[in-house]
């Protein structure tokens, strides 16, 4: 009997169905223990802009992480990168009062059964308004973010993760953005050469793509204090 | 005997005050500018940039001596032309207008050679120009401000030059500033060849520039079909050299519209020179 029992239980634990008993939380809460082995990282980044009025190569940079929440990225030259950096999200699943979290579904993303939880924050005045979440409940990482913010509006980050999954670092995060049209005085830039073509004037509210691309992760290695002064 | 002609010629334009206006107006330009941003670059800066900051946060040093270098030939490129026909347009009319002409036409030099040491000496001048204004504006902006990235923002789109491949940008600029300016030596030469007097050479060559250059800018689609056909507009090709992808064919399309003005110009130099009734 006691063996019967066991087989259920272990049957049950292992099935995809499992993430749907567990409460938001409970799936939060394991997002926030992976990430919580991780007491500092480096990282290679390559910062990949497509977004239609931006014109630059590829970005190279390398990004130093220290618990709780410094974060840092250093590249040679001018650097654009996203509002949202995906340590503020951890930072902010971190804080479980600050928010109120529901989970409203499920979904296959990226080949992975996820848990859709959505993230209210409790204060009116925080930048995020809403979050949604797509997380793996059995690997406790996050597959796919949906972010409604004032400052930025919406953005959806996708997650892709390699050999540090364990830790919840990503390998791979692909950022999509709402871009408004890009337009700036002729007069102030001096740019005489320039008309206003049909192309641009179709520009208006599209979505841009930055994708960020980490490697050669050192994890728990340290980090010296003086990087982030 | 073009290499004797072409040292006299060299000898009139710098013993010339007016010569010099050019230099002394760039110098004094550029150092207006550079102290300006250097001074308040970062609140202009900030201005140009704040739509950027609504999707990106920026990180790195935007106000460095390429950027500097950028905004003074962006401005002052425009103004060149003026300060070249102050002195190109007065090469062969101000001879008929001093009667040294007819001196020099009795010499044993042809009239071909004649137009040929002006043209250089002419040529020269604006060469010395542009590389006054690149050197002075590269110079202290780098000494100054340091290199980093170029941010070069237009209208519609910004692009970001690696500062590795800023200086071969620069120098690739001035070169095409050059044949541009060329283009305004030739046509000041052209016009002085019709004229007896020194003044409407310059004035009708600053006239034309700033004509053309306001329809160049006016978006209005009326002045589309012309823009093409103006030099102006392809005068300002040496800014495609700081986008990314560089656009080659757009720019030897320029570079080749602006030699066919060259030559254009030059032919009726000569042949209005050479059919000249010389009388003064």
């Amino acid at each position: 009997m006691i063996r019967f029992i066991l087989l259920v239980l272990l049957i049950t634990l292992n099935s995809p169905n499992y993430s749907e008993a567990q409460t938001a939380s409970q799936i939060i809460n394991k997002v926030n223990t992976n990430f919580n082995k991780v007491n500092d990282y480096t990282a290679d980044m390559s910062i990949h802009i497509d977004v239609s009025f931006v014109k630059m190569k590829d970005i190279m940079a390398k990004v130093y992480f220290k618990k709780p929440k410094k974060f840092k990225v250093k590249a040679e030259g001018i650097m654009l990168l996203p509002k949202q950096n995906p340590n503020n999200i951890q930072a902010m699943l971190e804080d479980t009062n600050s928010y109120s979290a529901i989970k409203t579904g499920t979904e296959i993303t990226n080949g992975f059964n996820t848990s859709i939880i959505t993230v209210i924050p409790s204060s009116d005045t925080a930048d995020l308004i809403l979050g949604k979440f797509w997380i793996n409940a059995n690997k406790g990482v996050i597959l796919k973010s949906h972010l409604t913010t004032r400052s930025n509006g919406n953005l959806e980050i996708e997650h892709f993760y390699g050999v540090n999954s364990n830790y919840a670092l990503p390998d791979k995060l692909i950022f999509t953005i709402e871009t408004s049209k890009f337009k700036l005085p002729k007069a102030l830039v001096v740019d005489l050469g320039s008309s206003t073509t049909e192309d641009s004037k179709k520009e208006e509210n599209k979505k841009g793509k930055i994708t960020i691309v980490f490697s050669n992760y050192i994890v728990n290695k340290g980090v010296d204090e003086k990087i982030f002064k | 005997m073009v290499y004797r002609l072409l040292k006299v010629e060299l000898n009139k334009i710098f013993s010339r005050p007016r010569s010099y206006i050019g230099f002394v107006a760039i110098a004094i330009l550029v150092f207006i500018f550079q102290l300006a941003l250097y001074v308040d670059g970062k609140t202009y800066l900030t201005f140009l940039i704040q739509q950027l900051e609504t999707n990106f946060s920026i990180q790195g040093n935007i106000l460095n001596g390429y950027l500097i270098t950028y905004i003074i030939l962006q401005t002052l490129i425009v103004q060149m032309p003026l300060m070249v026909a102050l002195v190109t347009g007065d090469l062969l009319s101000g001879e008929s207008s001093s009667g040294t002409m007819r001196l020099l036409a009795t010499k044993p030099i042809s009239r071909a050679n004649i137009i040929t040491a002006k043209l250089i000496a002419g040529s020269f001048y604006t060469l010395l120009l542009v590389i006054w204004l690149g050197g002075l504006a590269l110079g202290f902006g780098l000494w100054i401000f340091k290199p980093g990235d170029l941010m070069v923002l237009s209208t519609d789109h910004i692009s970001i030059i690696p500062s590795s491949e800023c200086l071969w940008r620069f120098f690739a600029a001035c070169a095409v500033a050059f044949i541009s300016l060329s283009v305004v030596t030739t046509f000041s030469l052209m016009l002085s060849a019709f004229s007896d007097n020194s003044i409407v050479p310059i004035v009708t060559t600053m006239a034309v520039i700033i004509i053309f250059t306001i329809v160049g800018t006016l978006d209005v689609p009326l002045f589309n079909n012309i823009k093409p056909f103006l030099f102006t507009t392809h005068m300002i090709v040496w800014q495609k050299l700081f986008q990314d992808p560089i656009s080659t064919s757009t720019i030897t399309k320029s570079i080749c519209i602006m030699f066919a003005y060259i030559f254009g110009f030059l032919s009726v130099t000569y042949y209005r020179f050479i059919k000249k009734d010389i009388l003064s």
